[in-house]
């Protein structure tokens, strides 16, 4: 299983625009690495660079040290799973998946046992005789799935496999695509726009934005320190909250409307250092409690709107700076229209500049 | 899918573009040859006798409108401006019944259940199977009986009735593309039937409309057979009264050439004025 | 404003009897939520309420009013469609006032009604920027807005909401959801909200109808469903997390009911015992929640069980295993722990605030015999 490298790549179609722009990216052997982020942020554009149908426009890509930047699609041995499938509609579920062994001329016997192999480890052996419209939409992606897997090649490369599919479906089916990724043991790159998805079944996560890689790392490392208010805001269910904070008058406190959350000196002068007017004060709903302490440190506010998970509700509640969702136990959780105090776990806050990268991770 | 190569190096570029223009020189020469008889004739009905016969052949020169008056009044006895009238009468008038009506028997086929939906969709279009020629004396036959004979109506039923096929599984096809979910919207927002075959159907199968109004208009126009039987004298379209005329005559070059000039410029009229509504997918990205 | 009933309905669903004297009473300025996997007749409930479809027999009641009659138009609901379905030849505006234009509201409406009105709808869903664009230059989530406004314009009786923040980004539909209750606590329309997302029904709706292949298996407010499900697939579909269901036997130790998982004994807390007493048989389902099982080195737990899936869900790590003696937990550790499919586990089971149900019907043994 080799490792995959970019090195300065970049992709330019011939309008003009720029998808990708100086990605160097390192995929480890036998790594699951997820590409992240919302349509348009390249991560299609670096998926089909790698895989060969896109060509390089500048920049070079290293499969196991070897240069593969011109070779053409079909030797560069990766099997690649479509969102939409693209399964062969005249054919059954057997010839589709046996379709990339057929194509190599590999005898007919030997086939026939490794469909069967493939199909019985993705649950789909009573299909095999069927045609892909009989199929439901689940089946039909394990049948792509299986059609990659068949050739055990050096890397698999999936674009949003999973994104037509009903959400407790979705569920079940990246668990599969895991635990096929483990048994395999695969170089893995997986793109999706769905965070939870991502965290769900990666090692690593590339979160990607105008064709920029604005952050690589784990779930925990995106969630404790993001580089920037993107992935800030675009990691975490429910979403991070984000208020607009300014530095108080003596230098010694930040101010998020009439709340004043004090700094520690190294804050403070870091704080200073700081170009521009207005900072951006990131806390997750999981990291805001319910207070009974009337001082301003607290945040007062309103409850709007109550949304029940289960043994925890996210409380939406109006307050001075806007909307502000925290996650509470459901136990006596105060109603809609009862005012309510709010209380930011400062050591998990984060701090924006106005160029909107991290200045600060932790306040106080 | 694969861009243009941008890190070819010079030579191939070169390479590259001498191709280019190969194809492109030669696709011009095939169109220009393709439309070479059109522009002789076009140029020939405004040229005197002697600049049409000029060799080398003269490009420059001032159009000559006489041509035309003649054979609008004069030509053949009558001028052709009568017969050309009565094409433009026929062919109005059976497109727009064909489509009409197709538009609604479409409609109907496209989307209520009925018992023998498939069957009756498939019938109206088996009607086109048969060689027009087989229903040659049965239409005289009728024409003569009720009284039609050379007379515009008889022609505009029999067009209206062979467009209509052609219109009815066309326009069906066009009806099946509307996401059903929109008619549902409309049922909910408090139209009837009839209200949204109106204001919601067709206006989205549009391309649909302009597609078989230009067809039918072409097939209205150019036919033959029929006319030459039923409409033979006063009622005679054009393709009838120009069938008339051999070469025993003595040719007036530039005439001839303007009433075939104006034998096809209200169809291509006609066509370039409806091109702007066959745009693709009227309803593209309106259902997700 | 109105209730909406529906009464002993029979409906089938191409060869399938998809209802079968179904009922189910929406309380006027409730949001209801219709939730289920797919397959449960909820779109096709919704659609029955609409007047898109009827039922073979049974009340549809709107008001107080039978409707079975009566076509789309004139019970007076609104309906925003899952694919949107916008006009595709008119603007936005053009979009909000066509409900206006219907010939039955010719005498309600005139121009300067429909004006107004669309002004206001506009700027109630904050697309009034948007009025003379045209529908295929809107972003999914402008489309999805353009829809409800449509669907509000004329002041329905009822707003019906086919799976409405289904197709838009995570952070969008965050949001979404957050503004449709808001406006429903503005405007109070009884609204049905059809979803096959638990949370999402969980996060919205006033009610609750969980629906599985045409039958209702529980009507009640969220925390309700959560806390006390109804039914064994109620607990194990709703909530974040869901309850995991195992299948036990009854037996007797010591003259004191416990329970069997293949060898394995796990006693029942005192709450649980007098639940049994009334147990029909003895195959009893066992709902448990993530913090009450322990994951621990193979052998030192209750039971034994491999890893078939882990993956990180915010910051616990959710294990799925599965039991050797038949049957899969979801396990949630806040402390992660090295595992890969296949890694094997030792489980420890607390049933303090377990949930029974009989196996035959999947209903809550908390529920008296009567009621099952």
């Amino acid at each position: 299983m080799p490792h995959v490298e970019f090195l300065n790549v970049n992709k330019m179609y011939p309008g003009g625009t720029r998808a990708v722009i100086d990605l160097n990216l390192t995929v480890e052997d036998g790594e699951f690495v997820c590409l992240l982020g919302p349509s348009g942020c390249g991560k299609s554009s670096t998926l089909r660079m790698l895989a060969g149908l896109e060509s390089i426009t500048s920049g070079d890509l290293l499969l196991d040290d070897r240069r593969i930047t011109d070779a053409p699609a079909q030797s560069r041995d990766m099997a690649m799973v479509f969102e939409n499938y693209a399964l062969y509609p005249h054919l059954r579920v057997f010839d589709n998946i046996a379709m990339p062994l057929v194509a190599r001329g590999v005898p007919r016997a030997e086939i026939r046992t490794r469909v069967h192999q493939v199909a019985q480890t993705l649950h789909i052996s009573q299909h095999l005789n069927k045609r892909p419209q009989l199929l439901s939409g689940g089946e039909r992606q394990r049948v792509a799935l299986g059609r990659a897997i068949i050739r055990t090649p050096q890397l698999f490369l999936m674009d949003e496999p999973l994104g037509h599919l009903e959400a407790y479906l979705r569920v079940q089916l990246r668990a599969e695509i895991r635990r096929l990724h483990e048994r395999l043991q695969a170089t893995t790159v997986y793109i999706t726009h769905d965070q939870e998805e991502a965290a769900a079944v990666s090692d690593r996560i590339v979160v990607m934005n105008a064709g920029r890689i604005q952050q690589l790392g784990t779930l925990i490392d995106l969630l404790d320190r993001p580089a920037n208010r993107f992935v800030a805001e675009f990691i975490g269910s429910p979403p991070i909250n984000l208020l607009y904070a300014v530095l108080s008058n003596n230098g010694n406190a930040l101010q998020i409307g009439p709340t004043l959350l004090p700094l520690s000196p190294p804050q403070r002068a870091r704080l200073k250092k700081v170009r521009g007017d207005g900072f951006t004060f990131g806390i997750r709903p999981e990291d805001i409690s319910l207070t009974q302490v009337r001082e301003i440190t607290t945040i007062p506010g309103r409850v709007a709107v109550l949304e029940p998970q289960g043994d925890k509700t996210v409380l939406i509640a109006d307050t001075p700076s806007g909307h502000l969702s925290a996650l509470v136990p459901s136990k006596d959780v105060p109603q809609p229209g009862e005012s309510i105090r709010l209380r930011c776990e400062g050591s998990r806050a984060h701090l924006f500049g106005p160029d909107n990268e991290g200045v600060l991770h932790g306040i106080g | 899918m694969t861009d243009v190569a941008i890190t070819t190096k010079s030579q191939t570029r070169a390479v590259v573009r001498l191709r280019n223009w190969t194809v492109y020189f030669g696709a011009c020469a095939f169109v220009g040859f393709a439309l070479f008889p059109l522009y002789m004739m076009i140029t020939t009905s405004v040229k005197t006798d002697q600049q049409a016969f000029a060799w080398p052949p003269v490009w420059v020169f001032t159009p000559n409108f006489n041509a035309y008056y003649n054979a609008l009044f004069v030509f053949g006895g009558r001028g052709v401006g009568h017969y050309l009238m009565n094409s433009l009468l026929v062919t109005v008038a059976s497109s727009a019944l064909a489509v009409f009506l197709g538009a609604m028997a479409a409609y109907g086929l496209a989307r209520f259940r009925f018992l023998g939906n498939r069957d009756i969709a498939f019938f109206i279009l088996s009607t086109r199977f048969a060689p027009p020629i087989g229903f040659i004396v049965p239409i005289y036959l009728m024409a003569t009986r009720s009284g039609l004979l050379d007379s515009p109506i008889a022609l505009i039923i029999v067009y209206t009735s062979m467009n209509l096929s052609l219109a009815t599984w066309l326009l069906r096809g066009f009806f099946l593309e509307i996401p059903i979910e929109i008619e549902e919207a409309a049922l909910v927002d408090g139209y009837t039937r009839w209200q949204i075959f109106l204001r919601v159907a067709l206006p989205l199968v549009r391309p649909g409309l302009a597609a078989t109004a230009i067809l039918s208009a072409i097939l209205s126009w150019n036919e033959f057979l029929f006319a030459s039987i039923i409409a033979p004298g006063n009622a005679a379209t054009i393709p009838v009264f120009l069938s008339g005329f051999s070469a025993s005559m003595n040719i007036d070059w530039a005439e001839y050439m303007a009433v075939g000039t104006m034998a096809i410029l209200p169809i291509m009229l006609f066509t370039l004025l409806l091109q702007r509504h066959l745009v693709r997918g009227l309803t593209f990205g309106a259902v997700r | 404003m109105a209730d909406i009933r529906v009464e002993k309905i029979h409906k089938k669903f191409g060869q399938l009897q998809l209802f079968e004297n179904f009922s189910l009473a929406c309380p006027d300025h409730m949001y209801v939520c219709l939730v289920g996997p797919s397959g449960c007749g909820k779109t096709t409930l919704m659609r029955i309420i609409a007047g898109l479809t009827s039922p073979e027999s049974g009340d549809v009641m709107i008001g107080g009013r039978r409707v079975n009659e009566l076509p789309p138009a004139a019970r007076h609901v609104g309906l925003a469609f899952q694919n949107y379905a916008l006009y595709p030849h008119l603007s936005v505006a053009g979009n909000l006032a066509f409900p206006l234009r219907a010939p039955i509201r010719r005498v309600q409406y005139n121009e300067a009604k429909i004006s107004a009105s669309v002004k206001r709808v506009a700027t109630l869903l904050k697309i009034d920027a948007l009025l003379d664009r045209h529908v295929n230059q809107l972003s999914g989530g402008q489309q999805q807005r353009v829809a409800l406004g449509r669907a509000l314009i004329h002041d329905p009786n009822v707003l019906l909401l086919d799976e409405p923040v289904t197709h838009l980004d995570a952070r969008l539909r965050h949001e979404m959801r957050t503004e449709i209750k808001l406006l429903h606590k503005r405007i109070g329309t009884t609204t049905i909200h059809v979803t096959h997302d638990q949370q999402e029904a969980l996060a919205m709706g006033d009610l609750i109808a969980v629906m599985r292949e045409g039958r209702l298996e529980q009507f009640g407010k969220p925390l309700e469903l959560y806390e006390e499900p109804a039914t064994a697939f109620v607990a194990g579909f709703i909530g974040d997390p869901p309850m995991s269901i195992l299948r036990t036997s009854l037996a007797t130790e010591d003259s004191q009911p416990i329970l069997l998982i293949d060898k394995t004994t796990l006693p029942l807390p005192s709450r649980l015992r007098r639940q049994t007493q009334t147990a029909k048989s003895d195959q009893v389902l066992v709902g448990i929640r993530p913090p009450d099982i322990t994951v621990t080195d193979p052998n030192e737990g209750d039971l034994n069980g491999t890893v078939y899936s882990h993956e990180m869900v915010a910051r616990e790590q959710q294990l799925i295993v599965s039991i050797e003696a038949g049957g899969e937990v979801r396990c949630r550790l806040k402390r992660p722990i090295e595992a890969t499919s296949g890694t094997r586990v030792g489980l420890k089971f607390s049933l303090a605030n377990a949930k029974l149900f009989d196996a035959d019907s999947g209903k809550s043994l908390l529920l008296g015999p009567s009621e099952r």
